[in-house]
């Protein structure tokens, strides 16, 4: 009887194992990359023209993020200062600080300031920040821990997956609507009774909030989504439209 | 195998056919200008060692090399440009509208700019106003285009030369003190013809401070026949407004009237106004055109003459 398979078959198990582990590798590592906040770039923090401390404009100095974000409550878009708003303070403040230097160079040649953009929301994508801010999602909630960076970065990872974490469960995010600027708050900081006099309490409570001595953020968020009818949309077309 | 394509040689006859002046003349200028014709550089890859293939394998090996780096599969880095001043009113990603006016031969269209982050983007007619009811033609229309047009004048020039706001309010200067010694009689306007009431006043204060200064106007389009015939007719020299929407029996003699290069919605909409039957009630308008040339109300007539230019009074005569 003849040899059925030729010498060269020998080999065929471990050029298959191989090839195996090679693919397994490869899926791995592109999980790896892009499947993880590496890819969606949390923690991406490129060189901006002017290294702009929010940590000492917010929380030193107290300006409220809207003095610059000027339309973030009233458009969809939150708008970067222009030149002018930084020249209304620089004029007098740190006005020959060597840092600033692009930013007094546009103000005389009327050329703008290119910023490098972090926050990326694809084109497919519509976001609206006036309706986000405007019903209790604040800042942080999005942006991180602004008020305490030296210089920006992306903090969270602005995923679909991310997005649908607050849509389908916002009452683990809302807060009232006078401390959506406040990038500090707490939960801790609400006082029951004054928050159950503005707001109320949802209808389903099994306890008196004003008798509570603190209230935790799902109770908070759970009053506030009732009380504004908060239904974010958790369908396609909701956002990708 | 490189094809260098030449052309035929021309047949030794007696006669020497040429295609142009410069062909005939064949002088160096001629020559250097015919093979810069073809787009640049198109005469330089013709023949020679580095030949519209040569060039395309080169870069495309080129290309292919760099993408070797895969400087592609990085994530590009975007940039955001606000403004440097800020554009008074506007929100980001929500338009402005601005009422205004374009002056015309006839008046002026009513209109309203649509402006998105200070920048116009669209006009239409103001909706508000009689004159316009919304509409527009045209030329109000592309209008939007002239206000990006890179050959507006962005800077103060003196004799075609750059020169700057100081230099140009020096010599304005001096001229004033020239001009109040003699009255103005040195100093000519030259203008078109214009409804402005802001021009008018303007111009009568002109006239107080340099009482003998001209101001001409000039439109070559203008037509002055009509005030001349409403003087025979009626006196005096007016601009006929024909109500359109009360008419049944319209008869043009040679009169382009729905040509909205006029400028004159209001009789556009007149006409057509009558042209729609919604009920059973409603009546057409009948248009009848007596005119020299096809013309846009032509088109539309009902009933359409072909007449001479010159022999329209003798119609009119006739009808009469």
């Amino acid at each position: 009887m003849a040899n059925f398979f030729p010498r060269w078959t020998n080999w065929i198990p471990l050029k298959v194992a191989i090839c195996g582990v090679i693919i397994v590798c490869g899926l791995t590592a592109a999980t790896w990359y892009y499947g993880t906040p590496k890819y969606t770039r949390v923690g991406y923090q490129p060189i901006q023209p002017v290294p702009f401390p929010h940590d000492i404009h917010v929380s030193q100095l107290g300006m409220d993020c809207r003095y610059c974000h000027s339309f973030v409550d009233v458009a969809a878009h939150s708008n970067l200062p222009n030149t002018q708003t930084c020249m209304n303070c620089h004029t007098q403040v740190e006005k020959d600080n060597p840092k600033l230097e692009p930013v007094r160079a546009s103000w005389k040649s009327g050329e703008p300031v290119t910023w490098v953009q972090i926050h990326r929301t694809p084109d497919y994508v519509f976001y609206n920040h006036s309706a986000h801010v405007n019903r209790g999602i604040s800042c942080f909630s999005c942006h991180g821990e602004v008020n305490h960076m030296p210089v920006m970065y992306q903090a969270k990872p602005h995923s679909m997956a991310w997005c649908l974490e607050c849509h389908r469960h916002p009452e683990n995010f809302l807060r009232p609507d006078d401390q959506v600027y406040n990038l500090d708050w707490k939960p801790d900081d609400v006082k029951p009774a004054e928050f159950v006099a503005k707001y109320g309490q949802p209808s389903g409570a099994s306890e008196d909030f004003t008798k509570k001595k603190k209230l935790t953020q799902t109770e908070i968020g759970q009053t506030l989504k009732e009380r504004w009818n908060v239904k974010p949309p958790t369908n396609c077309q909701g956002c990708h439209r | 195998m490189k094809r260098v394509f030449q052309h035929p040689p021309e047949p030794v006859t007696e006669k020497k056919y040429w295609r142009s002046l410069g062909e005939l003349s064949d002088t160096p200028e001629f020559r250097q200008w015919l093979e810069h014709e073809f787009p640049a550089g198109a005469s330089e890859l013709n023949g020679d060692e580095w030949s519209r293939r040569g060039f395309l394998k080169l870069m495309g090996a080129s290309m292919a090399l760099a993408g070797f780096g895969l400087n592609g599969c990085r994530r590009p880095e975007a940039h955001l440009v606000p403004f440097t001043k800020s554009a008074e009113w506007t929100i980001p990603g929500k338009p402005l509208f601005y009422a205004t006016a374009m002056p015309r031969r006839n008046g002026a269209i009513p209109l309203v700019v649509t402006t998105h982050d200070g920048r116009p983007t669209k006009i239409d007619g103001n909706p508000l106003h009689p004159a316009s009811g919304g509409a527009t033609d045209t030329h109000a229309q592309a209008s939007v285009l002239d206000l990006y047009d890179p050959a507006r004048s962005k800077y103060f020039r003196e004799k075609g030369k750059i020169s700057d706001r100081a230099a140009f309010e020096k010599y304005l200067e001096q001229s004033r003190s020239h001009w109040m010694a003699n009255q103005g009689s040195t100093l000519a306007f030259l203008a078109e013809p214009n409804f402005s009431p802001t021009r008018d006043r303007l111009r009568n204060e002109l006239q107080k401070v340099f009482p003998k200064v001209s101001w001409c106007e000039y439109d070559p389009l203008l037509s002055s026949a009509q005030a001349f015939a409403t003087q025979i007719g009626f006196g005096e020299r007016m601009r006929l407004v024909p109500r359109l929407d009360r008419a049944d029996v319209i008869l043009a003699l040679d009169s382009d009237f729905l040509d909205c290069g006029q400028g004159d919605l209001e009789s556009v909409r007149g006409f057509s106004a009558r042209r729609r039957v919604i009920t059973a009630k409603d009546a057409m308008n009948r248009l009848y055109v007596v005119e020299n040339r096809y013309t846009l109300t032509g088109a539309m007539a009902d009933h359409r003459l072909r007449v001479a230019a010159s022999q329209i009074p003798a119609f009119t005569r006739a009808l009469a």
